[in-house]
């Protein structure tokens, strides 16, 4: 799998890597037979500025794969370096990766908090680095101008006076606020409607360009959008890894009868 | 990826490198800040306006500026000093002299009832504090990510909850005697619990939330999450239930004191007034009626209260908290975006 990556010929550094990842869920103290295995021994390596794209049905992994990656959950085994570090639990390198990442959810009406106006849920990841209230207004108007939000209108809206795809350009906002390396969509246009889809899309696109050297992971299930905007692709399928390269090769050419499947699938939808 | 480039370079409202640098000296900065230091001022007001629009909000407030204006004015004056007695005048009937009457030591009942509404307000204030930080301690635990200890203050909140509170104030009255703190402990103690558990699915939500994974992701501490996120999600509900519990408190003090174990004698309070006449409200009832009134007037006027005081503090429940720009002119979304 990893000479797939090899052969690729524009990316930058590794900037995350996992090796081996394996997890299973289960009831606490139970049996390990009774436990449910949902990723075996994944490898997979994110380049800085690349979109890694990871794609599978329902069920396959893919948001426990990224979730475990970034550290939002732990691996039963295998091993995980940012930057060449190792990330374990509370160590200087999962600080780092912490430190440096951004997060978008599925739903952006339950990723931001119903109560805050769209300025305090901008502003909350530098204020929470120690920033003061009026210093951070520049960068906060800076970034919703980014998503293609006008500041002045919607610094004082609360998320129920936002539509879906405003809501989660807002969201998209509170994770680049802080300019990350590593950017982690999960499923970020599903819970959307399909003129906001656009939106979203020209949104991350424009990230990209304003600042290149930032790898974003996306977890998707919509090809269409994979298409559009991925550099890499990653398919899983009950856990496994199995197949990934560049966007054209997978789409165009895939090799594994499961991917074949998936685009089938996608196609006649 | 290859149409990449070209999306962003046909997008409406998205701007480019270039443009956002020059707009962003554009920008008028300050603007933002006034707009959002205005309406974070103007809220308050907004609130107490929205209160006033609604009877029971009216009503509720009313109640409570005369209970505090009468509170404080009792500080420093009162018809009669209470120990004033007057022989000769013993269960006088209302009159210009006594506008309430005289109870049977011809103390003047309006002087005990303006004297006692400061011990109830600061029985109910402490209770409602007391409250207030111990339920609010509870949530905190109940909804940790500890499960060990999540678990066990679940488990110790619905035992404690078993407790009545008279019972509890009984067995502080033994070491404690009769005093208020017998009132604001017990009372503050079973109310803490109260809103402990009916905080705790809202709390529970709010801390297993995304935007809570996020902003811990961001580096937020576990209080600044409980205070930042949690506590203004559960605010409609513990307002609500703060509200019912100052009622109950009013209530409490009536019945400690009747009791004996409540507010000292000697000491001016509404669950005085009523211990010390009940007793006769076969012959003179109107010494009865009237702190019997005022502690209806008030409990229903702090249940309202607590109704009014969430719907108008919550954005979610009040429209005029909602800003919509003006430049704007109409929500585009309108409130419906929440539903997508």
């Amino acid at each position: 799998m990893s000479e797939q990556v090899e052969t690729l010929a524009t990316r930058g550094d590794v900037v995350l890597s996992g090796r081996g990842i394996c997890k299973s869920y289960g009831s606490r103290g139970g049996k390990r037979a009774e436990r449910h295995q949902v990723l075996f021994d994944v490898d997979v390596d994110v380049y800085a500025g690349e979109c890694l794209a990871v794609i599978g049905g329902s069920g396959s992994g893919k948001s426990t794969l990224t979730r475990i990656l970034l550290g939002l959950e732990p691996a039963d085994s295998g091993t995980i370096t940012y930057r060449g570090a190792v990330v374990q639990r509370h160590n200087a390198a999962a600080r780092v990766l912490q430190h440096d990442s951004g997060l978008v959810y599925q739903n952006p009406f339950s990723s931001i908090d119903p109560r805050w106006t769209v300025g305090d849920t901008v502003a909350e990841p530098l204020l929470i680095r120690a920033g003061k209230r009026s210093t951070v207004l520049g960068t906060v108007y800076e970034t919703l101008a980014r998503v293609g939000l006008d500041p002045v209108e919607f610094i004082d809206r609360y998320p129920m006076q936002l539509s879906g795809g405003q809501a989660q350009r807002v969201a998209i906002a509170r994770a680049i606020v802080t300019e990350p390396t590593v950017i982690l969509a999960d499923e970020p246009m599903s819970a959307i409607d399909v003129p906001s889809r656009l939106q979203i899309l020209r949104t991350f696109d424009l990230i990209r360009k304003v600042r290149p050297e930032t790898a974003l992971i996306m977890v998707s299930h919509d090809l269409g959008v994979v298409q559009h905007i991925a550099d890499r692709v990653l398919v899983l399928h009950d856990g496994r890894l199995v197949e990934t390269g560049s966007t054209t090769d997978v789409l165009e050419h895939p090799r594994d009868e499961y991917t074949k499947r998936l685009i089938d699938a996608a196609s006649l939808s | 990826m290859s149409n990449m480039t070209e999306t962003s370079n046909t997008t409406d409202t998205t701007t480019t490198l270039t443009e956002r640098n020059e707009r962003k000296n554009e920008l008028p900065r300050n603007a933002a800040e006034v707009t959002t230091t205005a309406t974070r001022r103007r809220k308050p007001l907004i609130v107490v306006r929205s209160m006033w629009s609604h009877t029971e909000g009216r009503f509720a407030l009313i109640v409570m500026a005369v209970w505090l204006a009468v509170s404080l004015i009792s500080l420093i004056w009162t018809p009669y000093s209470l120990l004033a007695t007057d022989g000769y005048h013993v269960w006088a009937k209302p009159s210009a002299a006594h506008i309430l009457g005289t109870d049977g030591t011809g103390a003047d009942v309006l002087s005990w009832l303006m004297a006692g509404s400061r011990t109830n307000l600061l029985i109910v204030i402490l209770t409602i504090a007391c409250a207030a930080a111990f339920g609010l301690l509870l949530v905190a635990a109940m909804v940790s990510r500890h499960s060990a200890l999540a678990g066990a203050s679940v488990v110790a909140v619905d035992a404690l909850i078993s407790i009545p509170t008279v019972l509890l104030a009984l067995i502080l009255a033994v070491p404690l005697g009769a005093s208020i703190m017998v009132i604001v402990v017990a009372c503050g103690f079973g109310y803490g619990l109260n809103l402990a558990r009916v905080a705790r699915p809202q709390a529970l939500l709010a801390a297993r939330s995304a935007y809570v994974e996020a902003a811990l992701w961001s580096g937020a501490s576990s209080l600044r999450v409980f205070v930042g996120h949690v506590l203004p999600n559960i605010m409609p509900v513990m307002l609500v239930q703060l509200s019912l519990s100052a009622g109950t408190a009013v209530l409490a003090e009536s019945g400690l004191t009747y009791l004996g174990i409540g507010v000292p004698s000697g000491v001016p309070s509404w669950g005085h007034s009523l211990a010390t006449s009940v007793k006769f409200i076969n012959v003179y009832p109107l010494t009865v009626l009237w702190p019997g009134l005022i502690v209806t007037v008030v409990v229903i006027a702090l249940n309202l209260l607590g109704d009014a005081l969430g719907d108008a503090a919550d954005p979610l429940a009040n429209t005029q908290l909602r800003v919509v720009s003006k430049r704007a002119g109409t929500n585009p979304a309108g409130d419906k975006g929440s539903a997508a």
